[in-house]
């Protein structure tokens, strides 16, 4: 039996008792090898959680009138060794409703950054001096004067000592062409690169028939010197009421058909690739020899493998679809696993997530389907697959209205051998009056070489500490 | 400085014999241990490329008011905005051989050379700014600005000496341009005060052994390179006091703004494209091909606006003007600065631009209704702003009767600024650094105030007076050719059996295509009472579209806002789902149409009227179906596209020479 295993089912009945401090000491001090948990969909320059993660950070909108109404980071406690585990451990308010969105670490991953779609923030998190209490340490609060203009940074992206950002917008018509926004690590400005239009290509090959100039999500993959940003809408769009903006046949011109293959060295673009309807994550496969990425369509509901063309290029080529396209599914965030086996994918207007074997990346076949909640937004997965955390929301005014608009985290344990996918637990966050959860981010005290505070404990807990120390698993025994 | 070549000593003195001539700079006595700098002769190393770097944003230029040799008071920004301006700092009393005369021979060879490079010519400006206001008045500056630095340069030319600058001639060239070099200085010394802190100038008031003020000042020798967006890209000091080290600088700021030969030869026909840039023509086809312009592109050049005032186009009756808020530049300015301020929402995030978008007919082709403070809805389509000096009723329900009331009310309104109050606003714009002066100038020395704001923004949209049409060339000056057959048929359509003229009225001397009345076509009613259907046809991608089921929008969508027109104002039932009728020129450039923004083209548009609206009960009775054919409403569309302005193109450009308004760190807490 496996040690963790071990534990965990021993304690399960004084879970709320044990700090967390005990499952992190019995991974690092019993020998056994640590397993990598991490999200799978990171920048690879990222550093790499060893062991359980203690935390998940959560990027919460702000509701009008629920608490305090403010956007906040949400840090919810998730060892299970933890005395609150899968509860609220803590919360920061930012301030204001900015359309919180998505959130990304530096890479030494001292400090998570927490972009906002409307006012155009940044928030920057130490996440290290004390993992379970983040501290809001710089607001930038400038991004658009500084950026020429831009609007709305969506996802950040550590590269070495820096960070990129995608962005959504603009500041001339709240359209979607944008820009990739370049910073320091220490928050200063360092460069604007912006989306190819057919006014200005940059040298980039237009390969179809569109240059919308668009931006949404980025991966990199270094081995190939290649960077991928997907598009999706401007400030106007993706602020506005969704059933609105459904009956609107202007608006729905207003999305993003392309994906833009860059130099990630230079930072210059070097194709844009036709991707019809909204081409939203991009998850790039890990193994060596694996130098392919995925995308999927919100609007058109489609699989795309972005492959290397055999002419010194690349190609994006529709290779499934999710769900009933005629449905409108939505397909929204998803997730790929470590080994390049599988990937998870949302879609909000069901709730649902798919998992797909893509083994053969041309032929990604469906393998487990469950319904989440009313919605479902993003997935987060440990590096072993084993855990995969769900969130609800998607953007403010797009949200279901009335019943549907549950706002949770909840975690979801995935057993590959049987295909079975269980609920652990789920944090309500409108119960909690903290507001719409979206995107969620893993924290660790091991990633900062630190053990997690003691709860105050009975002699008890004194003597299977004293155990664990000693790796007598028949002390841990006798001591339970 | 390693060495410092014969033609250095040559030029500096050229330069205290000539400036003994004819300026009032003291010759300064050459101390042995003091060198003249670099910029008196050339450079010891070569100056990096134009384009191989980049200049970052070392702050903001803050604006100031200041006299010029005219003795009239101007602005810094006033100045400064659209131009790659030089400053510096300097009193014509100098003595410091490595101060204000070297800054001065600096200029001189910049101009020189700036004079035979056309697009240097069109967009440099060079600026020397006096802070010895007691000695530098206008009629001294004046005696400098009044091509006295020509005659220097002429007489060093004639005199034989060296002036030579690598392979640019100093000497005149008949065919070049001139530079402007313009002097100003200040009223007094309070004035100047809060302009050197701004700018980080020290200057001490040198004395002599009997602390006698002697006239001289003790100063450190910055000069500014300000690009035309306000922005502080370089200061120079002594070392770097240098032609060929600004020249590239320049160039290369030029670069970044996309400045080139086309542009210079035609800078004031700059193409401007009409329509969003984000261009969707098509997109309802599996054909579509993108057409997108670039953001970074989106530049253009100031213009006089107020001539469309003074002289109205063709087409246009004199502009009324309400007495209490008479038009000025420095008000037009103002207006125009706010209107594209994002800042003047509660979350810096909505302009009145973010809206009406000037590229766009001052409308927005992107949405059928207006998306406010937050993304909340509003309930109806951004109408234009062209023309609506004319307009006696404001908003499609015409609750407004003056562009002074209108522009309070977007900023307040929740769904749209969402200020959550006049103070708020006021408050803000007292405490942003580039607003520092600009109100006071504009309104007598008044700060920001709930009156003067809207008036200011008012002043402005007055201004956008659109005319000169095809058609009002056509008919207003007997131009036989100003207008297409179709259209001409299509007027007499308009004007006959189709009696569109009823409402959008035209008369002898001029058009303004409204009755600035309200109507009841019946898009109103069909909004509030017709029932949904069942699923809605949604695009998903060029020439792909999905029958999306009403129920499941309706799970991701508020209910909509009730809309009852006029009657909201009145309380009147007969006045149900009443709206203004808009003035059509410029119809062409201001889709969708309708308070609603239901009708996507303008053939859509004459469709619905041909069939005489939607009957209702309060329907107006000038609606009645038209009976037209297909070649009398492809007739009447024709017209309707030959009336758009002549200065479109040119109020655009003008719009894009405008900065957005950003929250910016910098412009924070004026003092």
């Amino acid at each position: 039996m496996k040690f963790t295993k071990l534990i965990e089912s021993k304690t399960k009945p004084t879970l709320k008792l044990l700090s967390p401090i005990l499952l992190s000491a019995a991974l690092t001090l019993g020998g056994m090898t640590t397993v990598k948990a991490d999200e799978t969909c990171m920048s690879p320059y990222m550093a790499k959680i060893q062991g359980q993660e203690d935390f998940v950070y959560v990027w919460t909108l702000g509701v009008e009138g629920m608490g305090d109404g403010q956007d906040k980071l949400v840090t919810l406690s998730v060892n299970p060794g933890a005395h609150d585990y899968g509860e609220v451990r803590s919360f920061v308010s930012v301030g204001g409703r900015n359309e919180a969105h998505h959130s990304g670490f530096t890479d030494d991953r001292k400090y998570l950054w927490a972009g906002s779609l409307d006012t155009s923030k940044i928030f920057i998190f130490d996440v290290y001096t004390d993992p379970a209490n983040p501290k809001l340490v710089k607001t930038i609060d400038d991004f658009v004067s500084k950026t020429g203009g831009v609007v709305g940074p969506h996802t950040p992206y550590a590269v070495p000592g820096r960070m990129l950002w995608t962005a959504l917008s603009n500041n001339q018509d709240h359209g979607g062409r944008t820009a990739l926004v370049e910073y320091t690590n220490e928050g200063e400005y360092v460069d604007t690169y912006w989306i190819p239009t057919d006014e200005d290509l940059q040298g980039a090959e237009k390969t179809g028939q569109y240059a919308d100039g668009y931006g949404y999500d980025i991966q990199v993959l270094p081995r190939r010197n290649a960077m991928f940003t997907s598009s999706f809408t401007g400030w106007t769009n993706y602020m506005m009421d969704f059933g609105q903006m459904l009956k609107d046949p202007e608006a729905m011109k207003r999305f993003g058909n392309t994906i833009v293959v860059w130099d990630l060295h230079t930072r210059q673009p070097k194709q844009v690739l036709d991707a019809e309807g909204a081409p939203l994550e991009l998850r790039c496969a890990w193994g060596a020899e694996n130098n392919y990425c995925f995308t999927i369509t919100a609007l058109t509901s489609e699989i795309i493998l972005i492959i290397e063309d055999g002419k010194g290029g690349w190609k994006a080529e529709v290779v499934g679809t999710v769900a009933n396209p005629s449905d409108v599914p939505l397909p929204v965030d998803f997730s790929i696993s470590s080994d390049d086996s599988t990937i998870w994918v949302n879609t909000f207007m069901d709730g649902t997530t798919r998992g797909y074997d893509i083994t053969d990346p041309y032929n990604p076949t469906l393998i487990h389907e469950q319904w989440i909640d009313k919605q479902v937004n993003m997935v987060s997965s440990s590096w072993d697959g084993t855990r995969l955390y769900y969130s609800s929301s998607l953007l403010a005014n797009w949200d279901h209205k009335g019943e549907k608009d549950v706002q949770y985290v909840k975690l979801m344990h995935w057993d590959k051998a049987t295909k079975a996918m269980t609920e652990q637990w789920k944090v309500d966050f409108y119960k909690e009056k903290l507001g719409r959860a979206h995107q969620m981010r893993f924290g660790s005290y091991s990633l900062y070489g630190k053990t997690a505070p003691l709860a105050p404990v009975g002699k008890r807990d004194e003597k299977i500490r004293e155990a664990i120390k000693e790796h007598s698993l028949d002390a841990i025994d006798e001591s339970l | 400085m390693k060495h410092q070549n014969k033609t250095s000593i040559i030029m500096f003195f050229s330069f205290i014999l000539l400036s003994n001539h004819v300026f009032s700079f003291d010759a300064p006595p050459i101390p042995e241990t003091i060198l003249p700098a670099p910029g008196y002769g050339e450079l010891d190393f070569e100056a990096p490329d134009a384009g191989s770097y980049k200049l970052p944003v070392l702050g903001y230029a803050q604006n100031a008011k200041v006299i010029n040799t005219d003795n009239k008071s101007v602005s810094y920004h006033e100045i400064f905005r659209g131009k790659y301006t030089l400053l510096n700092f300097m009193y014509t009393r100098c003595d410091d051989l490595n101060g204000c005369p070297l800054s001065h021979i600096v200029f001189s060879r910049i101009k020189d050379i700036a004079k035979q490079d056309p697009l240097l010519a069109e967009n440099l400006q060079l600026i020397s700014m006096s802070f010895d206001p007691n000695y530098d008045t206008p009629e001294v500056l004046k005696k400098l600005e009044s091509g006295s630095h020509d005659e220097h340069m002429d007489h060093a030319n004639h005199d034989g000496h060296d002036m030579s600058h690598g392979d640019h001639d100093m000497g005149h060239d008949k065919a070049s341009q001139t530079v402007d070099w313009k002097y100003l200085t200040t009223r007094s010394q309070k004035d100047l005060a809060p302009i050197l802190e701004a700018y980080n100038q020290s200057v001490i008031t040198k004395t002599d052994a009997d602390t006698k003020v002697t006239g001289n000042f003790s100063h450190i020798l910055r000069v500014f390179l300000i690009d035309p967006d306000l922005r502080i890209r370089n200061i120079y000091s002594v070392d770097f006091l240098h032609p060929d080290i600004i020249i590239n600088d320049l160039k290369t700021l030029m670069m970044e703004y996309g400045v080139d030969e086309k542009n210079a030869d035609n800078a004031n026909h700059q193409e401007i494209r009409i329509g969003a840039g984000d261009a969707k023509e098509g997109y309802e086809s599996k054909n579509y091909v993108t057409n997108s312009l670039s953001i970074q592109g989106r530049k253009g050049k100031e213009t006089n606006l107020l001539r469309f005032v003074e002289n109205p186009p063709l087409g246009l009756p004199a502009v009324p003007i309400p007495e209490d808020n008479p038009l000025t530049e420095e008000k037009v300015q103002l207006g125009k600065k706010l209107f594209f301020d994002r800042r003047m929402s509660l979350n810096n995030t909505i302009s009145c631009a973010m809206c009406h978008v000037p590229e766009q007919g001052f409308t927005n082709h992107e949405t059928l209704t207006a998306i406010g403070f937050e993304g909340r809805s509003v309930r109806r389509n951004a109408p234009t702003i062209y023309n609506t000096a004319y307009l006696t009723k404001l908003f499609h329900d015409g609750r407004e009767t003056s562009l002074e009331h209108q522009a309070w009310q977007p900023m307040l309104a929740h769904n749209e600024m969402a200020n959550p109050s006049f103070g708020v606003v006021v408050e803000k714009l007292r405490k942003l650094a580039d607003y520092a002066g600009l109100f006071e100038a504009a309104f007598d020395g008044e700060q920001a105030n709930l009156d003067n704001i809207p008036k200011a923004i008012a002043a402005y949209e007055r201004t956008l007076n659109s005319g000169n049409s095809s058609f009002d060339r056509w008919y207003y000056a007997n131009e036989e050719d100003a207008m297409s057959a179709s259209a001409i048929r299509g007027f007499d359509l308009f004007s006959g059996k189709a009696q569109c003229i009823s409402c959008h009225t035209v008369t002898e001397k001029h058009a303004i295509f409204t009755d600035n009345n309200l109507h009841n076509t019946g898009i109103g009613w069909e909004r509030s009472m017709k029932p949904e259907p069942d699923t809605h046809r949604v695009q998903v991608a060029p020439g792909r579209y999905l029958d999306v089921k009403n129920s499941l929008i309706k799970s991701v969508g508020n209910e909509p806002q009730g809309d009852l027109g006029l009657y909201e104002i009145t309380q009147d039932p007969d006045d149900r789902w009443k709206y203004r009728t808009p003035s059509l020129r410029n119809v062409a450039l201001t889709a969708p149409y309708m308070h609603d923004g239901s009708l996507s083209t303008l053939e859509e548009v004459i469709t619905f009227y041909n069939q005489g609206g939607i009957p209702n009960k309060t329907q107006s009775p000038l609606m009645k179906p038209l009976d037209l054919s297909s070649a009398e409403m492809k007739d009447l569309v024709a017209f309707l596209k030959s009336l758009n302005g002549d200065n479109v193109a040119e109020i655009i450009s003008d719009s894009f020479a405008t900065p957005i308004g950003d929250h910016s760190n910098e412009l924070q807490d004026a003092k």
